[in-house]
């Protein structure tokens, strides 16, 4: 009866809908008539992109005086907005590739939502590392090219590693996107009713057919791009981290930085894709491909990687303390969790955000509730937030000079900004669903012929 | 591009069955158009597995090693431009240090050739085919399953395919002209 459980397509595809109903289902928000309230989602979201570039326009033109970065804090919004975004748009890699990698067919319907979180994801977080240059209109001096002054970057400092990290990264999941979206364009191309909805989409489709011939070399090619994804979910969060862990500022240099970062990361994505996927597949009527399964899988994955996180959290104060260094000593154990430095207030919210709340997961109805679910989402990533603060701005506000300590303040410009990318992301996102089919056609009803044979096998 | 004959079928299994038993009676040149890949069509039409990851790994490789000497020039040397920077008791040939770099690229370098000889291999773009004047070959990317028999195959006999694509279950049959020169 288990075994049947487990094997029934009932928990992953619900209903029994023929190839032709899912891909009507599928397809249609992409050229049914738009509802009032997208247009609404749009001007609002739009606005707020409008705010952000201003915000960053104003930024380069007059400089990072506009910001509350100061010596001792030379990093603090920028780079916490930089890591938060890269660490939210792991999740949709993690999805797409690893879980592509270890069969595990629930990632089928979820997968193109989540990359497509990863892409505009990566997109925010591209920008900080180019606005938060003091001059950002020499940021090509960041890779090698031959220059008349004989000057190369350093390739032994982990920032040039993230300039190849964050572009490989981007490119190669704009990429997987891609190839994982032609053969859903080129059903749009085949259905879409009005003329030049067929004529865009048929340029983005290249002319797929469906051939054999073209598959058998088209699902090696998806394989390994979801091979060579999955090696850069750690990778690229990896490299991020060494831009604290190998510098030597008391509470950054510290070896569990790479992992704990990648997990971390994972943590957060997983909680931004529930937050995003639970009010929309409640808007276009996704609920029989995008099941309570998935929600349930991905609050348990939630839970795995905040047990990951807390135990990070535990092993840098563990090795702080055994340590014994002064400086370290001082900005982990007082600083932070006997709440001596300023803002520690972040830390708390951070450790409770992060290590007590997601445990409300291990109880089933927790994981069945949405609101609580998307509630629990919310709360990861403001504490996923705070935890990129509490590393960075709580560290160097509490170095190795006590007289170089000072507080750091934000301005409303590093507001403007911050909140001005999450709406540029859901500006980003909202035109993604509109417009591209974000449930994968191809591959849920390739999984769904999968089910039926296996269940007639029986 | 070349034209044939196109049946459409109903499902996947009535495609793989009508591909096997065309391959049986002689006919070697065919494709089959599906909504999604199907489970069998490969044997079925004879279609071997890609090599198109033999080509990617060397293109790959090349990559990682030029990358990796590149940096040790550069940032290792002073001769032809580059200039040695020790930084931190590492100088030139800390190759540890650049790992990070080298492995992206390979990656980077894979995933851009992987792409270019799929196009490639597949010969897209293409936005128009023969295939596409089939009857009803909309629903090729819907929910019917086609199969296309080339013209050029040394079996090929417009009316004599065309009945053997109805006998085997056709739910309808057409013959498409190719591209005329």
């Amino acid at each position: 009866m288990a075994a049947e459980a487990i094997m029934s397509s009932d928990a992953l595809i619900l209903g029994n809908p023929t190839d032709a109903e899912l891909s009507d289902q599928l397809l249609s928000p992409a050229w049914t008539p738009k509802h009032k309230l997208w247009g609404l989602a749009f001007t609002i979201t739009g606005a707020g992109a409008c705010m952000l570039f201003f915000f960053a326009g104003w930024s380069i033109v007059t400089g990072i005086g506009l910001w509350g970065n100061n010596v001792p804090v030379g990093w603090a919004f920028d780079i916490i907005n930089f890591v938060w975004w890269i660490g939210i748009g792991h999740a949709g890699t993690f999805i797409s590739a690893v879980l592509l990698l270890l069969e595990q067919k629930w990632r089928t319907s979820i997968n193109r939502f989540a990359e497509a979180m990863t892409l505009f994801a990566v997109m925010q977080a591209g920008l900080f590392p180019l606005l938060h240059m003091g001059r950002p209109w020499f940021g090509y001096w960041i890779f090698p090219y031959p220059a008349t002054m004989k000057t190369w970057p350093n390739f032994k400092s982990a920032l040039p590693w993230d300039a190849a990290a964050i572009s490989t990264y981007f490119t190669v999941s704009l990429l997987f996107w891609y190839i994982g979206l032609i053969p859903d364009l080129a059903s749009l191309r085949d259905r879409a009713p009005k003329k030049i909805q067929r004529v865009i989409y048929g340029i983005f489709a290249l002319g797929w057919r469906g051939s054999a011939d073209h598959y058998r070399h088209y699902r090696l090619i998806y394989g390994m791009f979801a091979g060579l994804a999955t090696p850069l979910v750690l990778s690229v969060h990896s490299i991020v981290s060494c831009d604290f862990a190998t510098s030597v500022v008391p509470g950054w240099h510290s070896t569990i930085f790479p992992p704990y970062f990648v997990a971390g990361a994972i943590f957060s994505g997983f909680a931004m894709v529930l937050t995003l996927m639970i009010p929309a597949r409640k808007i276009f009527s996704m609920e029989n491909v995008i099941t309570m399964k998935h929600v349930d899988n991905l609050c348990k994955m939630i839970l795995v990687t905040g047990l990951i996180v807390t135990y990070s959290y535990f092993c840098d104060f563990f090795v702080a303390w055994y340590g014994g260094e002064a400086p370290e000593l001082y900005t982990m154990m007082d600083a932070l969790l006997f709440r001596k430095g300023p803002h520690w207030e972040i830390f708390y919210l951070t450790v409770f955000c992060n290590c007590i709340v997601p445990n409300m997961f291990w109880f089933r109805w927790f994981r069945q509730n949405l609101y609580v679910v998307w509630g629990i989402s919310i709360l990861v990533n403001v504490g996923m937030w705070g935890e990129r603060f509490s590393i960075i701005v709580l560290s160097l506000q509490r170095d190795f000079l006590p007289s170089a300590w000072a507080t750091y303040n934000p301005t409303y410009v590093d507001w403007g900004i911050f909140t001005g990318t999450i709406f540029f992301f859901s500006f980003l996102f909202i035109l993604f669903l509109r417009f591209v089919p974000f449930v994968p056609l191809m591959e849920v009803k390739e999984l769904k012929h999968e089910m039926h044979h296996h269940q007639e096998s029986h | 591009m070349e034209g044939g004959v196109f049946g459409e079928f109903e499902n996947g299994e009535k495609l793989v069955a009508a591909a096997r038993a065309f391959k049986q009676k002689g006919y070697a040149r065919m494709d089959a158009f599906m909504p999604c890949p199907v489970h069998g069509i490969e044997d079925a039409l004879g279609l071997k597995r890609s090599r198109l990851g033999w080509a990617v790994f060397p293109i790959a490789m090349v990559a990682v090693i030029s990358v990796m000497s590149a940096m040790c020039w550069l940032n290792g040397t002073d001769i032809f431009g580059g200039y040695h920077l020790n930084v931190g008791g590492r100088g030139g040939f800390s190759y540890p240090a650049y790992v990070p770099i080298t492995f992206e690229a390979g990656v980077m370098t894979s995933a851009l050739s992987g792409l270019l000889l799929l196009f490639y291999v597949c010969g897209l773009p293409r936005l128009s085919h023969p295939a596409f004047d089939a009857g009803n070959f909309e629903r090729a990317t819907i929910d019917r399953f086609y199969i296309g028999v080339s013209e050029q195959d040394g079996k090929f006999n417009g009316e004599t395919t065309k009945k053997e694509m109805k006998e085997l279950g056709a739910v309808s049959v057409s013959l498409v002209p190719g591209d005329k020169p």
